[in-house]
């Protein structure tokens, strides 16, 4: 088969990807899982280390 | 540097290697920069020597900033990041150190073999051959290191700055084997394997994606972890993040042909590439919106934290030059622009305000962590750093917009007969004040990076006066 024939059905496959993406990302029942790992960069506290030394900066 | 204890989860070996290295070598590199800025500026600092001329130390400056500064700091950050959100050791403690030891090992030969002349005239990919075969090696080394570490990862999710990072060493490892294939003529001379023009396609396929995703993916990465960690809020959205990801590589790889608009490559080719660098705009925009709103409510961090101020005004240079990379790519805005000082303008607006902004403020948040401290010697000099880069940045790229456009108008200006306006001499005359602003830019910048140096120096040296992290968070 030769690109004539395929190529115009790539962008459809890539559109369908895409629209699949969306599907999956704004799903509901996927909102738990994406908030837990939008939290991964604070689970590895060293016993609150970043929190209590707030890297030597005081809150004005 | 004795002062740091180990970490009992963390290799910080390694990332502290990295992070030191990142310093050492932006000093070098912008160093180089700053000198050949002002041979364009005063052409007898090239002393006649043929080691110091332009041509061979332009190839010796981006490679240093690009592969030696921003390598160091991919190194170092990605490896920082990829324990701390797998919550694992790195994988590979040997093969980690063989990527630092063969990383620099790289960095010196090429300092070596670019000064000589020994080049494969390929941008941002001249070292020849044997240097070629050592680069590959290091980086499926650094691919094992990293996806071995996401696989022993102790947690269900893999966080998306690690998919970036991901996204980043697979990529350049592809990159780098296909467009580096060339037939070895002697121990210091090959020639491509590709002829004229898809040598030419295969060389900006390349280049315009070791843009995308050396300097792009991989410094998402960093701004993916570090803006939320200093911001202390967890990123915007999730949810644009994943589709900033997908959208972002799935676009870029189709870019490379607009940088050779009106060449011999076929015209389709070139009006693709530019439909879709078009395109890219939105998944650039997406990822910096993204980034930038992860401070609302927390602007007020702003005034006191000079670490955040350096994280976010990169993320605004990177909407500034996302915006005008696609703006460049229009065949007609192409028209004036290329082969002008514009593009070099374009291109440190990017590596100055984006890359080495956002390296900068990553390196500034881990240096303590790393050695045991509450915080870096002088908070009060990574402020000055960081008037100095900005102001650096903003007179860099202004020279360069003024000159490019000068330099665009009068290359292209005729006479009723036909004939050119300006010859070529008149126009570099017409640049030479722009040269010595650009000059004056980058020596603002490379005086931040030696405060920058200074200060760690002062926070990770024996006998150090920065204040230790409390003792419980120092022996965790």
């Amino acid at each position: 088969m030769s690109y004539d024939v395929y190529g115009p059905y790539i962008v459809v496959v890539m559109l369908i990807t895409f629209l699949a993406l969306f599907a999956w990302v704004l799903h509901p029942k996927n909102k738990a899982k994406f908030d837990d790992a939008a939290n991964l960069p604070f689970d590895d506290e060293d016993e609150g280390q970043d929190v209590k030394t707030d890297n030597g900066r005081i809150e004005k | 540097m004795s002062t740091a204890t180990e970490h009992p989860t963390y290799n910080y070996k390694v990332v502290r290697q990295f992070a030191i290295m990142t310093v050492v070598w932006g000093i070098v590199g912008m160093a180089v920069g700053v000198l050949i800025a002002a041979q364009l500026v005063w052409p007898a600092l090239n002393f006649d020597i043929p080691w110091l001329t332009y041509g061979r130390l332009r190839p010796l400056h981006t490679n240093a900033v690009i592969f030696a500064f921003g390598g160091c700091a991919l190194f170092a950050t990605s490896y920082y990041v990829v324990q701390r959100t797998c919550q694992t050791r790195l994988f590979g403690g040997g093969l980690a150190a063989f990527t630092f030891w063969g990383w620099q090992a790289i960095i010196v030969l090429a300092a070596i073999s670019l000064p000589m002349g020994w080049t494969s005239g390929k941008e941002y990919a001249e070292l020849e051959w044997p240097i070629d075969l050592l680069i590959a090696v290091v980086w499926v080394s650094y691919a094992i290191v990293f996806l071995g570490t996401v696989k022993l990862r102790k947690t269900s999710h893999i966080y998306v700055g690690n998919w970036f990072y991901m996204a980043f060493i697979i990529t350049v490892a592809v990159l780098h084997i296909v467009n580096s294939a060339a037939l070895p003529v002697s121990l210091t001379k090959s020639y491509s394997v590709y002829p004229g023009a898809v040598d030419a396609m295969v060389q900006w396929w390349y280049g315009h994606n070791a843009v995308g995703f050396f300097l792009t993916a991989g410094f998402l990465g960093m701004m993916y972890y570090f803006v939320p960690k200093q911001a202390e809020r967890p990123i915007f959205s999730y949810r644009l993040s994943i589709v900033h990801f997908w959208a972002l590589i799935a676009t870029y790889m189709w870019a490379g042909g607009h940088h050779l608009h009106y060449t011999a490559l076929p015209d389709w080719t070139q009006s693709l590439a530019m439909v879709m660098s078009l395109i890219l705009l939105a998944p650039s925009w997406g990822g910096m919106i993204n980034g930038m709103m992860t401070l609302s409510g927390a602007w007020h961090k702003l005034r006191t934290d000079p670490v955040l101020r350096f994280l976010v005004v990169s993320l605004s240079f990177y909407g500034m030059s996302t915006f005008e990379g696609p703006m460049m790519s229009i065949k007609t805005v192409n028209a004036l622009s290329h082969y002008t000082d514009w593009t070099v303008g374009h291109v440190h607006a990017g590596a100055l305000g984006w890359v080495a902004m956002i390296s900068i403020g990553a390196v500034y948040h881990m240096i303590p962590r790393l050695f045991g401290k509450a915080q870096m010697y002088s908070v009060g000099l990574i402020n000055t750093h960081f008037w100095l880069a900005t102001i650096g940045t903003v007179l860099y790229i202004c020279a360069m917009w003024v000159n490019g456009i000068l330099q665009g108008l009068m290359w292209r200006a005729v006479n009723e007969d036909g004939t050119l306006t300006y010859s070529f001499v008149e126009a570099l005359e017409a640049s030479h004040p722009g040269y010595f602003v650009r000059w004056l830019g980058g020596m603002f910048f490379l005086t931040g990076m030696v405060l920058m140096a200074f200060n760690v120096w002062q926070t990770v040296r024996k006998g150090s006066t920065a204040p230790a992290a409390d003792a419980a968070a120092q022996a965790a």
